[in-house]
């Protein structure tokens, strides 16, 4: 496979997960992968897989939520690549749960940074290297369609990356550049077992829990799925052609949203 | 119902200087309601606590800003320090400050419209709904551009669509308290916030701008006076218990 | 309390023989209005045009199927010879949700339905829209089931679904003789057509066993009273000129 072949992408919150995942289907099909996350472990992790199919890989911790930290690591990307051809916003997920009455405003303000400042900033860094035919696809996630109860900070966080979206996606098809909505629905990731800090529960493990049914939260219909199915999809929104598709969402869910 | 619907009630409504705010918190204390209102400046919000005495209610004027949680809460407890509770929250300040493309657009202009609009507005309803009583209604300022993308606004569209989210997400928490939240779409209305008007000196400068031409966004939309929402906001505030929950109330032009 | 707000006005509400359509006929005829009423049943049609007519209102009132354009013509044309103009059009008449999966379905029924609530309102419409006057005031029933998806109750929701369309459709096309067309959801109501009391067939009944109570499905919900919603109805229609269109007006008490 070597659909991209050539081609730079840049995954953020790539260390696990669907970020993971990811980078590591884009890898197999030919791109050179920069990634970034928090944890230099977990980075070296995927440098490892990445490198393994023959791409090469640049790794940075990165605080999405700090300007200056995004902006050296696509001054990085940029020295040692010249230019980023896919960007996929991933880093995200929710750090404060609960309903608003009782929510902790640091950490409710803070998954708000995390999921959209996170991916404004990284657009607003690298718009200017990304070229024509270019892609940016934004993990969204059905919570920002819908809301729910006691996950607030999360739905209103996915609702201002759905939207932003849509919005860069209206200013940037004159430069070819094509921007989507990914929606994951659920997948088998740390972040969705709520792994306490530290801790990291096999994929395996979490789809098994979930096999006969999924948490509460979601209609018995839906389906806990492995993050590599997320990877299949991002690889198919960042292959399609100039002029494709634009301001759309792909969603892996199975409930209407 | 009376003209007096609100007599008894508290409402709090921030950006309360002008403008929308203005207009709203001119209708709810017209109604009987007693009236708290902020924005991040003391000049204009005296001015409109004058006004509100002048009706024969009591103000309570303080400046904050929105976008800064240890203000927020202050000003919430120097609110029911004076009045003991409140029954209206308008979560109206707001404004966009960052306008023009991403691809060249100010991160910090950027971050702080989203500030402004949706954190000023979570703020609020965190620091007040111990005290909101039974019966009560949040009632948030949001927008058109919360629904419906376009280019050259980003940061005012993801912050509108945050803040129209929050009022379902907290409409789905609360309504078992007897506390009902909807948002306002407001539509296109004559304030010297907008970013569409070359005259904005005042809203009679906007109005006159726009008599008899083409308004923006869409042509069958009209630009009017924040009256109008005031009128709308009071008629939302004065809903009885169990009314409309988790719903917009629009008096815009185009279809979302 | 009757204000005559009305008065001059020509009102033309579809499935008036009981329900919702029944109060809004009720209502505005108290308002001042002249009323063209239109049902199936003459039994539940005839004793509210005898009631209006008892109260000194002018009514005309036909026994229509909505479905059957010819019968909304003839109904149209008997309204434009007594009256010069229609002022306000609410289309209320509509078929019931429907309780079976797609799989299950009587096909013939589940496409009646259809046709009945979006078919129905856009023959209304078409067949009226020459009569409107400028200023005129549309308001088309929908549900919180045509924007969001429930299961067994597919007929119902893609009915109401494609008249929300149709609102928007209307409200884009006809902005500019000053017409405004809105959709208005009322959320459950005690009356035949309440979801979970669909084993009574006597208002009256319903509203004794149901009115005021939570709903079953949804816990925030609760069944208001035909005269309610009714109220509502009345000021969306008096909304002056320039007002919201293309909207959405909901009493409901959980995000549509």
């Amino acid at each position: 496979m070597s659909e991209l072949s050539g081609q730079v992408a840049l995954v953020t919150g790539g260390g696990r997960g669907i970020g993971r995942s990811i980078a590591i289907a884009f890898a197999r099909a030919g791109a050179d992968l920069a990634v970034c996350s928090r944890t230099q472990s977990e980075l070296d992790e995927v440098a490892e897989k990445v490198q393994a199919e023959g791409a090469n890989c640049l790794t940075g911790i990165v605080d999405v939520t700090d300007r200056a930290a995004v902006e050296r690591f696509r001054d990085d990307l940029i020295q040692r690549y010249e230019r980023v051809d896919i960007l996929v916003n991933n880093a995200g997920g929710g750090l404060e749960r609960g309903v608003v009455a009782e929510s902790d405003p640091d950490r409710w303000r803070r998954t708000v940074e995390v999921n959209l400042f996170g991916t404004y900033l990284f657009s607003r860094a690298l718009l200017e290297h990304i070229p024509d035919g270019g892609k940016i696809i934004n993990v969204s996630s059905g919570m920002g369609l819908k809301a729910a109860n006691q996950s607030s900070a999360y739905n209103v966080a996915k609702a201002g990356v759905h939207m932003f979206t849509e919005c860069l996606a209206n200013e940037l098809w004159p430069r070819g550049i094509d921007v989507n909505n990914l929606i994951p629905g659920p997948v088998a990731t740390s972040t969705f077992n709520r792994d306490a800090p530290g801790q990291r529960t096999p994929t395996e493990e979490i789809i098994t829990k979930f096999a006969d049914e999924p948490p509460p939260q979601f209609p018995k219909f839906e389906r806990v799925k492995h993050p590599d199915e997320v990877g299949e999809l991002a690889l198919y929104m960042a292959t399609r052609p100039r002029g494709g598709p634009t301001g759309q969402t792909f969603s892996l869910a199975r409930r209407p949203l | 119902m009376t003209d007096q619907q609100l007599a008894g009630k508290i409402a709090v409504v921030t950006g309360g200087g002008r403008g929308i705010g203005r207009s709203i918190a001119l209708y709810l204390a017209g109604a009987g309601a007693d009236i708290a209102l902020c924005s991040r400046t003391s000049n204009e919000i005296d001015a409109v606590a004058a006004e509100i005495r002048a009706l024969g209610r009591r103000a309570l004027a303080l400046p904050v800003d929105v976008a800064d949680w240890a203000q927020v809460e202050s000003f919430a407890r120097a609110v029911t320090d004076e009045f003991d509770h409140i029954d209206i929250l308008v979560n109206n300040a707001g404004g966009g400050f960052e306008v023009g493309p991403v691809a060249v657009s100010d991160p910090a202009g950027w971050r702080k419209t989203v500030e402004i609009n949706l954190f000023g507005t979570y703020h609020m309803i965190r620091a007040f709904l111990d005290d909101i009583a039974r019966g009560g209604k949040i009632i948030n300022i949001t927008s058109g551009m919360g629904l419906e993308a376009r280019p050259g606004n980003s940061s005012y569209n993801a912050a509108k669509a945050g803040a129209h989210m929050l009022t379902q997400c907290l409409a789905l928490e609360i309504w078992d308290r007897g506390i009902d939240v909807n948002d306002i779409i407001p539509g296109l209305v004559a304030t010297t916030n907008v970013d569409w008007a070359s005259d904005r000196s005042s809203v009679e400068s906007v109005l006159a701008e726009f008599e008899g031409k083409q308004p923006p966004f869409a042509p069958s939309e009209r630009v009017k006076h924040p009256d109008e929402l005031g009128d709308l906001v009071l008629w939302v505030a004065s809903m009885p218990e169990g009314g409309p929950t988790g719903q917009s109330f629009s008096l815009a032009r185009r279809p979302f | 309390m009757p204000q005559r707000s009305l008065d001059g006005q020509v009102v033309v509400v579809t499935g008036a023989g009981r329900g919702v359509g029944r109060s809004i006929a009720r209502l505005f005829a108290a308002e001042g209005a002249d009323i063209a009423i239109c049902a199936r049943t003459a039994s539940q049609l005839d004793p509210v045009a005898e009631e209006l007519r008892a109260g000194g209102t002018r009514v005309v009132s036909r026994i229509v199927d909505i479905t059957e354009w010819d019968q909304v013509e003839a109904f149209a044309a008997e309204v434009a010879a007594e009256f010069d103009s229609v002022d306000i059009l609410i289309n209320n008449a509509a078929a019931g949700a429907d309780t079976d999966p797609i799989a299950d379905s009587d096909p013939l029924a589940w496409a009646k339905t259809v046709t009945t609530n979006v078919i129905g309102p856009y023959f209304v419409s078409r067949a009226f829209i020459s009569h409107l006057s400028e200023g005129a005031r549309v308001v088309n029933f929908g549900s919180g089931n045509g924007h969001k998806a429930v299961a067994e109750r597919s007929a119902y929701g893609v009915g109401k679904a494609g008249l929300s369309m149709l609102t928007k459709c209307m409200a884009i096309e006809l902005w500019d003789r000053g017409i405004e067309v809105n959709e208005f959801i009322p959320g459950p109501t005690a009356t035949v057509m309440l979801p979970w009391a669909t084993h009574l067939d006597d208002e009256e009944e319903i509203a004794r066993q149901f009115g005021g109570l939570p709903s079953p499905e949804n816990p925030s919900e609760r069944a208001k009273t035909p005269a309610e919603a009714a109220e509502h109805v009345l000021w969306l229609a008096t909304r002056p000129a320039g007002g919201p269109t293309g909207q959405l007006y909901s009493l409901m008490r959980r995000p549509v």
